[in-house]
This record gives C-alpha cells, sequence and structure tokens, in this order.
C-alpha cells in the first residue's frame, strides 16, 4: 500500500495494526488547543486517553477519528498514513458518549449498518449481526427498538454496532459516562472483558480515572493540549513524570521544601516533613536552591506516637471514614498532610505527629508547574 | 457534517438569492426606473388620491384583523385550556381547522352561506319575517368578518400552546401573596402569555396585509393593496403596479422588523412546572352549557364547508325563492365527467402542487442545512427563507410576472410568463418558508453524532444523508411539506397572476365557474379542493407524529 495510503482500509480487516499520532496540532483562533501531540498505540493495545475537561482529549479522538482536520500533524495506521482520508474511508469502529445509535432503525439493523457497504450475502450479514450481539450478551435482540431497550443495552449495542464491521481500530469517547455509577462498574467490566476477547488496536478517551486504569494496558496523561506522562497505570501512580501527574492521578499532599543536594535522581531536602530533612526520588527540573516541593501519598504517611523522631507535628483538622482506612487531614507548618491511617480517627485540634512509612517512596517535584 | 465546504454553502445562497431576492430587486428597479424618468412612476403613485386610500386601508383592514381575530381566539385558548366539559378534546382540534381549508374556498362558502342568497341568510330573514337580506356581505365589513374566521386560529393555537407550557405554580405563588383572580390574571397570566400573542398579531398582520381572497371577492369598489396591484396591472398599467408592489413589500418588511423588535423586548417564556389543571365546572349544567356551547361554535365554523356541500347537489337553475334548495342531486358532480376538460384543473392543481412541494422539499433541505450554521453564508440564507414569507403573495406575483417576462440569460432572467413552469415555480418559492424552516428546526433538534457514526461505520456523506439524516427529520420534513402542499394546491393569489389557461389550478376553475353563475359546479371544485386538502393534512399529519 503506497504511502499515502489511498486504499487504506479493506473489508475483512481485522488484523493486528498499530495507530501511530506524530505531531499533531490543533488550534482554535487563539486557544490551542492541541500543541504537536505524538503517541502511539502498539497493536492489539487499549490505551487510555486520560484528561481533565477541556484538556484536548475529545479534540484528539475526533481528528483521529476524522470528524475534525488538524492544523499539522500525522497519522499512520500500519504502513498507510491515513490522515488525508475521509472519516468512513478509515476503517475504525466508534462508541459515541451518547451512543448515536440511529433510531430510526431496530437494533439488528443498527449493528447491520456497517456491514452494508460490503455487499456481503444477506446471510452473512444476519450471521455476523447475531454474532457481534451475542459477544455482547443480547443475543435476539435484533429486532427491538432502541428506544425500548435500557441505557445499559444501549451502550452495548453500540459497542457491537462498531465492532462488527471487523474494524482495525475501535475508539471510545467516554463510553460509560452516560451510565449510572452502579451501571458504569458492571458494564465497565463487560467492557473489558470484550476488548480482552477481541484483541483489537483501542483508543479510549475518559476523565475517570478509573476507567482508564482498569480499560487501558497504558494511560496517556492529557493536560492543556500535550501529554504528561504516557505509562501504566501502575508506574504513573508510583512514579509520577510531573507535579500534575501526581496531583490528578491518586490522592497526594504536596509540601514546599528546600532542597539542598541533587544528583543521580534524588534529591535531599528540608522543611516541614518527617524528620525535617528526607532524600527522595526528583522529578527532572527540580535544582538546589529552586523552589520545590515533595509529595506524599496517603499511605506513605502514618501517624505516630507522641514524641516520634523522624516526624513532623501537626494537629488533626479533619477526617473522612473510607472503608478500609480512615483519611485524616493533618494541619503543619508546611501545609495540610493526607494521612491514611488504619485506626479511628484522633478528634479534631488533637495533636498529633506524622511520619513516612517503612518503604515509602515520595517524590520531589520543581514547584510551581502545572497545577 | 462539520465541513460542508464554504463554495458550496455560497452557492446554495447564491440560488436562492437568484430565486427569491432577485425578482424582487429587478421589480424595484423597474419601479424606480420607469419609461417617464427616473422616479416618476413613484410620483405618479404618490400623487394619486385612490392609492393612499388604498395605503390607508390596508393598513386598517390589517390592524382590526388583528384585533377581532385576538377577541375570537384568545378566549376559545382559555376555554379550551383550562375548562373541562364533554367533548373538549375533539372540539379543540377542530376548531383550529380553518387554519388548514384555502382561503379562497372559505371565502366562497362564506359566500353561500351568508352572501345577499346565502343558506344562512334567508334563513335569518324569513326568521325575522323580512322581505329581502338583512345585510349585504360587502365592503369592509365583510372583510373583516371573512379574516376573523380565517385568522384567529393563529391566536388560538399560539395562546394554547404558551398556556400549555405556563406553569400553575405561578398563580398559586401570586393568590398567596393576596392576589385576587383578576389582579393574577393582569399580573401573571397576561404577561407570561405576551411573547406568544406577540407573534400571532405579527401572523396575522402580515396574514391579513397579503389577505386577496376576500377583498377581491367582497371589496368591490372597496380597494386595498393587494387588489390594486392586480387592478393597476389588469389595465395594462405595469409601471403603477410595479411601484404597489414595491410599496407593499417594504410595508411588509417594516412591519416585519417592527415585530421583531417588540418580540425582542419581550421576556423569553421559558417555564418549569405543570399547567394549572383543567377545572370541571362545577355544576353540570354550566358543563352541559359550556358543551353546548362549544358543539355550536363547532357547527358555526364548519356550516360554510357543510354549506359548499349542500350547494354542489343543487342543480343549476332550481333554486330561486325558496328557503331552502328544492331539488339535490348530482348533476354538478356529472359535469366533471362530461367534458374532457372539466378535469383538468383538478390534474393541474395536483402535478403543480406536487411538484413544488418535492422541490420546496429539496430546496429547503439544502437551504436549512446552510443556515444551520451561524456563519455568514448561515445568516444569509435564513433570511432569504424566511422572505417569501413575509413578502404579500400579490407583490411577489408581480415580482416574478416582471422578472420572468423578458428573455435575457445574461442578466440571469429567462421567459417563463405564459409557460407551464413560472407557476409551479411561483409555488416553490412561496411554499420554501414552510419546509425550510421545519427542516431548520428538525436540525436543531438532530444528535450529530448519529451523522458521524454513520461516518465511522463507513458511510460516505450522501449515504448518510440518505440513510440517517433524511429518515431521522422524516417528522420534521412531513410537516413542512404537509404546510407547503395546503398553500400550494389551494393557492389562489400566485395563480390569478401568473396562470395560463393550460396551467389553470381548481381556484381559478372555480372564479370562473362563479363568473359563468356556475354556482354547483363551483361548489364541486370547492369541495374537491378541500377534501383533497384535508386528506393531504390527514396522511402527512399522521406521518409528522410517527
Amino acid at each position: 500500500m503506497g504511502p499515502h495510503g489511498a486504499r487504506a482500509w479493506r473489508p475483512g480487516g481485522g488484523r493486528l495494526t498499530d495507530l501511530r499520532l506524530r505531531g499533531i496540532a490543533k488550534r482554535f483562533g487563539a486557544a490551542t488547543i492541541l500543541d504537536g501531540l505524538s503517541l502511539d498505540v502498539g497493536a492489539g493495545e487499549v490505551l487510555a486517553l486520560l484528561g481533565p475537561s477541556g484538556s484536548g482529549k475529545t479534540t484528539l479522538l475526533r481528528i483521529v477519528a476524522g470528524f475534525e482536520r488538524a492544523d499539522a500533524g500525522e497519522i499512520h495506521l500500519g504502513a498507510d498514513r491515513i490522515d488525508p482520508l475521509p472519516p468512513e474511508r478509515r476503517g475504525f469502529g466508534m462508541v459515541f458518549q451518547h451512543y448515536a445509535l440511529f433510531p430510526h432503525l431496530s437494533v439488528g439493523e443498527n449493528v447491520a449498518f456497517g456491514l452494508e457497504t460490503r455487499r456481503l450475502p444477506r446471510a452473512e450479514v444476519a450471521g455476523r449481526v447475531a454474532a457481534a450481539l451475542a459477544r455482547v450478551d443480547l443475543a435476539g435482540f435484533e429486532r427491538r427498538k432502541v428506544a425500548e431497550i435500557s441505557g445499559g443495552q444501549q451502550q452495548r449495542v453500540a459497542v457491537a454496532r462498531a465492532l462488527a464491521p471487523e474494524p482495525r481500530v475501535l475508539l471510545l469517547d467516554e463510553p460509560l459516562s452516560n451510565l449510572d455509577p452502579a451501571l458504569r462498574e458492571r458494564t465497565r467490566r463487560e467492557l473489558a472483558a470484550t476488548l480482552g476477547a477481541v484483541g483489537i488496536t483501542t483508543l479510549l478517551v475518559t476523565h475517570e480515572q478509573e476507567e482508564a486504569f482498569e480499560l487501558g494496558a497504558r494511560v496517556a496523561l492529557l493536560n492543556r493540549g500535550h501529554l504528561e506522562q504516557v505509562a501504566p497505570p501502575a508506574e504513573l501512580y508510583r512514579a509520577p513524570a510531573t507535579r500534575f501527574v501526581a496531583g490528578f492521578v491518586g490522592r497526594a499532599s504536596f509540601v514546599p521544601v528546600e532542597v539542598l543536594a541533587v544528583g543521580g535522581g534524588r534529591a535531599r531536602v528540608r522543611g516541614e516533613v518527617p524528620g525535617g530533612e528526607l532524600e527522595l526520588a526528583a522529578a527532572t527540573g527540580v535544582a538546589p536552591g529552586a523552589a520545590a516541593e515533595a509529595m506524599f501519598r496517603p499511605e506513605q504517611l502514618a501517624l505516630l506516637p507522641e514524641g516520634a523522631a523522624e516526624a513532623v507535628a501537626g494537629e488533626v483538622a479533619g477526617a473522612r471514614f473510607a472503608g478500609a482506612t480512615t483519611l485524616v487531614r493533618v494541619a503543619t507548618r508546611g501545609g495540610e498532610l493526607e494521612v491514611a491511617t488504619d485506626g479511628d480517627a484522633p478528634a479534631p485540634g488533637t495533636g498529633v505527629r506524622v511520619g513516612l512509612r517503612r518503604g515509602a517512596a515520595p517524590r520531589l517535584f520543581p514547584a510551581g508547574g502545572d497545577a | 457534517m462539520s465541513r460542508f465546504p464554504s463554495l458550496g454553502r455560497w452557492a446554495v445562497v447564491a440560488l436562492l438569492a437568484w430565486l427569491i431576492g432577485y425578482p424582487l430587486a429587478v421589480t424595484f428597479a423597474a419601479a424606480l426606473a420607469s419609461p417617464a424618468g427616473f422616479g416618476a412612476a413613484f410620483a405618479e403613485f404618490a400623487r394619486r388620491a385612490d392609492e393612499w386610500t388604498a395605503l390607508g386601508r390596508s393598513l386598517w383592514i390589517s390592524t382590526a384583523t388583528v384585533a377581532l381575530a385576538a377577541v375570537v381566539g384568545v378566549p376559545l385558548a382559555f376555554l379550551f385550556a383550562r375548562a373541562e366539559f364533554p367533548g373538549r378534546k375533539w372540539l379543540g382540534e377542530l376548531v383550529a381547522l380553518p387554519v388548514a381549508l384555502p382561503p379562497l374556498v372559505g371565502v366562497i362558502a362564506f359566500l353561500y352561506l351568508w352572501g345577499e342568497s346565502g343558506v344562512g341568510t334567508r334563513l335569518v330573514a324569513r326568521a325575522l319575517g323580512l322581505a329581502g337580506a338583512p345585510w349585504r356581505l360587502s365592503g369592509q365589513g365583510a372583510i373583516l368578518v371573512v379574516h376573523a374566521y380565517s385568522m384567529y386560529v393563529y391566536f388560538y393555537l399560539f395562546t394554547r400552546a404558551a398556556l400549555a407550557r405556563f406553569d400553575g405554580a405561578l398563580l398559586e405563588a401570586a393568590a398567596a401573596l393576596g392576589a385576587g383572580p383578576v389582579r393574577r390574571f393582569f399580573r401573571v397570566t397576561l404577561p407570561a402569555l405576551r411573547p406568544a400573542l406577540a407573534a400571532a398579531a405579527v401572523l396575522t398582520f402580515l396574514t391579513a396585509l397579503g389577505s386577496f381572497s376576500a377583498p377581491y371577492l367582497f371589496g368591490g369598489s372597496y380597494r386595498v393593496m393587494t387588489t390594486q396591484i392586480l387592478a393597476s396591472k389588469q389595465n395594462g398599467d405595469v409601471d403603477l403596479a410595479e411601484v404597489e408592489t414595491a410599496v407593499l413589500t417594504l410595508l411588509a418588511v417594516a412591519g416585519l422588523l417592527v415585530a421583531r423588535r417588540l418580540e425582542s423586548g419581550a421576556a423569553p417564556a421559558r417555564q418549569r412546572g405543570v399547567p394549572p389543571a383543567r377545572r370541571a365546572s362545577r355544576s353540570r349544567l354550566a358543563a352541559w352549557a359550556l358543551g353546548a356551547a362549544g358543539w355550536l361554535l363547532a357547527l358555526a365554523l364548519l356550516a360554510p364547508h357543510l354549506t359548499l356541500l349542500l350547494m354542489s347537489l343543487v342543480p343549476r337553475a332550481t333554486w330561486t325563492t325558496e328557503l331552502l334548495p328544492p331539488v339535490l342531486g348530482l348533476a354538478n358532480w356529472g359535469q366533471l365527467g362530461r367534458g374532457a376538460g372539466a378535469l383538468v384543473p383538478v390534474g393541474n392543481s395536483l402535478w403543480m402542487a406536487v411538484a413544488a412541494t418535492v422541490g420546496a422539499l429539496v430546496l429547503g433541505f439544502v437551504a436549512a442545512r446552510t443556515a444551520a450554521r451561524r456563519d455568514r453564508a448561515g445568516r444569509a440564507a435564513e433570511l432569504l427563507i424566511g422572505l417569501p414569507w413575509a413578502v404579500p403573495a400579490t407583490a411577489f406575483a408581480v415580482a416574478l410576472a416582471t422578472t420572468w417576462s423578458v428573455d435575457r440569460p445574461w442578466q440571469g432572467r429567462f421567459l417563463l410568463v405564459g409557460t407551464a413552469a413560472l407557476l409551479p415555480l411561483a409555488y416553490l418559492i412561496r411554499c420554501l418558508p414552510s419546509t425550510g424552516r421545519a427542516t431548520l428546526a428538525g436540525l436543531a433538534q438532530l444528535d450529530p453524532g448519529l451523522e458521524e457514526a454513520a461516518r465511522s461505520l463507513g458511510a460516505s456523506k450522501l449515504r448518510t444523508l440518505w440513510r440517517v439524516t433524511v429518515p431521522v427529520l422524516r417528522p420534521a420534513l412531513a410537516a413542512g411539506a404537509m404546510l407547503a402542499f395546503l398553500a400550494a394546491f389551494g393557492d389562489f393569489v400566485l395563480s390569478i397572476v401568473l396562470y395560463t389557461f393550460d396551467t389553470r389550478p381548481i381556484s381559478i376553475e372555480i372564479l370562473s365557474s362563479l363568473r359563468l353563475q356556475e354556482t354547483g359546479l363551483a361548489a364541486v371544485y370547492g369541495v374537491i379542493l378541500t377534501a383533497l386538502s384535508a386528506a393531504a393534512f390527514l396522511l402527512l399529519g399522521r406521518e409528522r407524529e410517527r
């Protein structure tokens, strides 16, 4: 196939292909929506594009799908360059946020829509529709009207419709945000199972961390039009590359500190931290003398008995019961620390000392980054 | 679709401008540059007292019609929105019927019922023991009565819709604050209805200003602008007709602009909550009285059309001085089968209305698609689609006759006058606001994700349009098509200016039958027109609700 991918998508695809974005840029007037962004989704990989609203993730997905044109950049699908192609020739399956099921067609006709242009024999279309519906546990729903089925069923029809033509890439735009919380978790598990069974290259856009972590093998965190970090969920949580990632993924407390020395990816700092001085892993951009902030996860901290060394003093400001643990907010001179504790929270106003748990690895970031 | 190419959008605007704006511009230019010198025709217009009289009468008739229609329509709306009585639902729909019936047929039916030798007039005269008719159905009184009869529907429908959206808790809040029923009506209900009343008033005013059938048949020497234009044109005074057209058009557009200003001042009536519950009358007697009044009203509204049916069964010259026709038969209907030409007008009306409706649907869809995006091309398209609605039909007809009377391709003008193409084209343009605005309303509610979903499933733009957009918009398109067909099929105003013998529609045949004293045959055509209009109303109305 040629470099411009004139015959990019061929029916009956379904083979694994990787998706590569190179330098994608988009502006609306003076506002930069996407700032020359590059991203690879491996063949058969599920990549979750996570970010707050307004980060540009939906714009990026619409550019990949072909509904919007990028100002600059290229999109490659396997050996083909596909960004000059109209949406219908890119061969992507897409699940829309509000599902976009055709209200004038039945469930079966919706699923068959993507097969109609293929000139397949009727029996084969019917067979594929049945198989696609069976895959999402909706066997026998062909003749139902779209308005007659529940929200969760509509979501599954949308997935079946997108997968029926055996696309090379699946795009999911906030596929679960329209469901109520109880249903969302179950549907998320089912979707994860379906994606695992099909093994299709998938780009998922979401603003929900749980969704990204359960469905994505890797998570790309987008902020103000640029990628902050692309990594598996655990790495994103344990080794956030930037202060933004640390604050967006999971819970974290930040304490301003003085940087004494930097070297080998680690730094020594002084301030209102357990023990007064601490050595920790440093992100890029940290320098002696420059303002910096130490980041602690609640489970890295512990409430210590009165008089314990290697601790920082504070006063309980409040607490929130969170099931297995209780999150205690402790006001110190350096700011508020959130501490996870197994026991009961002390009453507000109680003086406490906060120390590091054994093996905890807090991190250091340059101050004044993206909040 | 996010990228409708800019060039294509401007091409649509250019097409609309050529069809709608250009004829008006040509007529204005022709009116200014009359043979006697620049502006001479306007000076002549200003010198003539009868022109000023006609202008004044047009304004007076329109204003008085608004007042009368409001007096009939608003209380009726309150009755059907707030009271409960036997037969309310059925009657509520029936009361809106006059809007679906061709204006000319309504006028003729009125003539048969309340004209000097009408059935109703004879009954009243007999009851009062008079030798002759107690009134004459002519002049401004007759025009106003017919206007009120056919246009109260606007006030009725708009007020009912507003009352259905009205939050009953507002009335309860006012009552809790100590306001009595009168104060509640004037301080709470009426202000909430203001936008609806303003919209109804504008629609009624413009319809009355452009009204032609009633002044033409009842006016006699009482000329308004629309009849004045036709008289000038038929007298061969083309320059004067063009000036009159320009003046009437400007008047209508000015009225529209003033109305827009008034409307924009009104608070948007976006209400939450539920309307106050219907009150079933406390006593059985009152309920029966209301019910009886409702049924009498419905009968009064349907009486003209029932009279039409009756008259179609009265053979020629069998009814002279008797109170009721002595002989009934199908002789008039038989005339349809006799002459080969008798059914030609029915066929003409049908094919021209269908062609115009299909054309208006396609063009209206393309125009609405362009207007849906709020850039400059979109706003221009929206303005152009609205224009044929504001400009009186008589004025539009003269503008079309002026523009398409010469063959100058380099000016974008072709000789269409005298061909079979002009009348359907005129209908098409006249119907464009119906289909265009209906499509626009449908597009506003269309989920853009549907089209994107179709594209992502491999459907081309054309296939997406055909398989997704059009089917989803079907109710809106059906509503637009229904209004377009009714307007084209029942048209009289454009037809009388632009028809040729070969394309004469039913309305023209009704008129010539009347001139030949063939009252029965005129009634037959009237019944056919009414029946087919009602059929289209029901057929497309059902489609609209799917």
